[in-house]
């Protein structure tokens, strides 16, 4: 059987010094010397993995199982997987625990309590800091639902119950690209679902993600983050759900977007946010439900929508949203408002401002729908507007029934 | 050899015996869980992938017989067997069917599965 006694465990790292440089040593088991609850997994010590859950036949070898990896920080919070398909599988070169994406996952059940502090986590692709509350009970080590995880591999993954310092983290995340973990996520492509319904994040770090061209569902759900970094997007194409229901953040940085095409669904339901800055959209095409039940925004920036033809929906719900700037819509490629603005706040300038845009887009072939409710109706330079857009073949419906 | 095995939604109580029947315990009976693939006419499938050796797939082509493990005879063996009946191997992707279990060989199971024509089902609004 395993030995499970691994309280007091050092492991000096002499190339990772404490607190980033001085004269102590860095232990990973010091960071829970003091009896802080968490876990600590290390793929790259063969004692600590077994094939099965029971912990009786030891990984011993690239392409094994792995049914059983044990916590190092002397908690003995280990994580296990009974059923057979759905274990991770050991690799080498470097150590790791191989992830398919499809059903594999390790569940380690957190204590009452829950862990609120930090959680680094190293894989093939990157290794990051992210600050986390996970409840008591099962959580899944190696992807949310066996699916969606920043990698396709763990190297090392270390939840300590309490905040580690920034100096800590860094050392942490240090040992386990000496480990053989990716330092960055610098390289990385696609971040497809990465983060999706990772819940527990409470922060999220500044990586690099400046090759990032898709962005698609990458912290969808992630309902816990409050702010957001400003990470690097200039590659950034595709945006969609990348931030759906994001429902606690209250602000959003100013990212650079200038390559974005798809935006549908990107900030759905971020019913926090009041504010939204000036990003760059001017390669946005589509807009589909985009702002959708942004609940909380007051107003809206001159956004550049001169690429947009799918606006269907795009600030629908978002019912506290009163001012609306003029010549939003001067230069846009396609027609097509259906709900765009249907249960919003407007006042009768911001409603006169869309439609004297709309006019001025000249649009009067291809989808032409526009729909508002809610807020005020037009005055009648927004009735002239609706005249002149019904006239080029648009169906106009407003607040008030003009 | 790493194998991805779809497995229609009418066949997870089948294939979860038969999951176990060549398993080693009761947790294999969770081996098809969620409803989370979708074929192009719309119907879905639990998808598991798992790295197997030959001796496995001669085992799960051969007669099964039940495993020593269930002293408490949880395995509907009969389901076992029909869910076995249903089990095409290819060692090459081919297109999910909605009546049998096509298990499918590729190293990249994300890869395989949108080989055999499925995407992941989004449950959103």
């Amino acid at each position: 059987m395993h030995n499970l006694a691994f309280r007091g465990l050092r492991l000096p790292r002499l190339g990772a010094m404490r607190g980033g440089g001085g004269a102590v040593p860095f232990s990973i088991a010091d960071l829970f010397a003091s009896s802080e609850q968490g876990a600590w997994y290390g793929p790259s010590d063969l004692s600590t993995l077994f094939q099965d859950s029971a912990g009786t036949t030891p990984v011993t070898t690239a392409g094994q199982p792995v049914g059983l990896m044990l916590d190092k920080s002397g908690n003995d919070n280990h994580a296990v997987q009974a059923t057979a398909a759905a274990r991770p599988t050991y690799q080498t070169g470097p150590a790791r625990a191989t992830l398919d994406k499809v059903d594999d996952r390790l569940s380690v059940t957190v204590p009452v309590g829950g862990f609120t502090g930090t959680m680094v986590l190293g894989t093939d692709q990157g290794t990051a800091s992210y600050g986390v509350t996970i409840p008591a009970g099962a959580y899944d080590i190696g992807g949310r639902g066996g699916q969606y995880f920043p990698g396709n591999a763990i190297v090392g993954q270390l939840i300590r119950d309490g905040a580690l310092s920034a100096g800590d983290a860094a050392a942490t995340e240090a040992y386990f690209v000496e480990n053989g973990a990716t330092a960055g996520y610098g390289s990385v492509t696609d971040f497809g679902r990465f983060w999706r319904d990772w819940s527990e994040i409470t922060s999220f770090p500044l990586i690099d993600t400046s090759s990032g061209t898709s962005f698609d569902y990458a912290w969808f759900g992630c309902n816990s983050l409050t702010s957001f970094p400003l990470i690097d997007t200039s590659a950034g194409a595709n945006f969609r759900l990348a931030w759906y229901s994001c429902t606690s953040l209250t602000s959003f940085p100013l990212i650079d977007t200038s390559s974005g095409t798809d935006f549908e669904r990107a900030w759905y339901s971020c019913t926090s946010l009041t504010s939204f800055p000036l990003i760059d959209t001017s390669s946005g095409t589509n807009f589909y439900r985009a702002w959708y039940n942004c609940s909380s925004l007051a107003s809206f920036p001159l956004i550049d929508t001169s690429s947009g033809t799918n606006f269907v929906q795009t600030w629908r719900d978002c019912d506290s949203l009163t001012s609306f700037p003029a010549n939003a819509f001067d230069n846009i490629k396609g027609g097509d408002f259906t709900d765009a603005f249907t249960n919003t706040a407007l006042t009768q300038t911001s409603i006169d401002n869309i439609l004297v845009s709309l006019v001025a887009s000249g649009i009067a072939a291809g989808t032409r729908v526009f729909d508002q409710s809610g807020g005020s109706a037009p005055s009648s330079t927004g009735e002239a507007a609706i005249d002149t857009l019904r006239s080029r073949g648009w169906t106009v419906t407003v607040t008030g029934g003009y | 050899m790493r194998i991805t095995i779809p497995c229609p939604a009418a066949w997870r109580p089948d294939a979860n015996h038969f999951a176990m029947a060549l398993g080693s315990g009761p947790a294999d009976a969770l081996t098809y869980g969620s409803l989370n693939w979708l074929d192009t006419a719309g119907n879905l499938y639990a998808c598991a992938s798992l790295i197997v050796s030959y001796t496995f797939v001669s085992k799960a082509q051969s007669t099964l017989s039940h495993p020593a493990w269930d002293v408490d005879n949880i395995i509907d063996m009969d389901a076992a067997r029909r869910a076995q009946a249903a089990l095409v191997f290819s060692l090459t992707p081919v297109t999910a069917m909605p009546d049998k279990l096509t298990a499918c060989a590729g190293d990249d199971a994300l890869a395989t599965l949108a080989a055999m024509g499925l995407t992941q089902v989004e449950v959103y609004v």
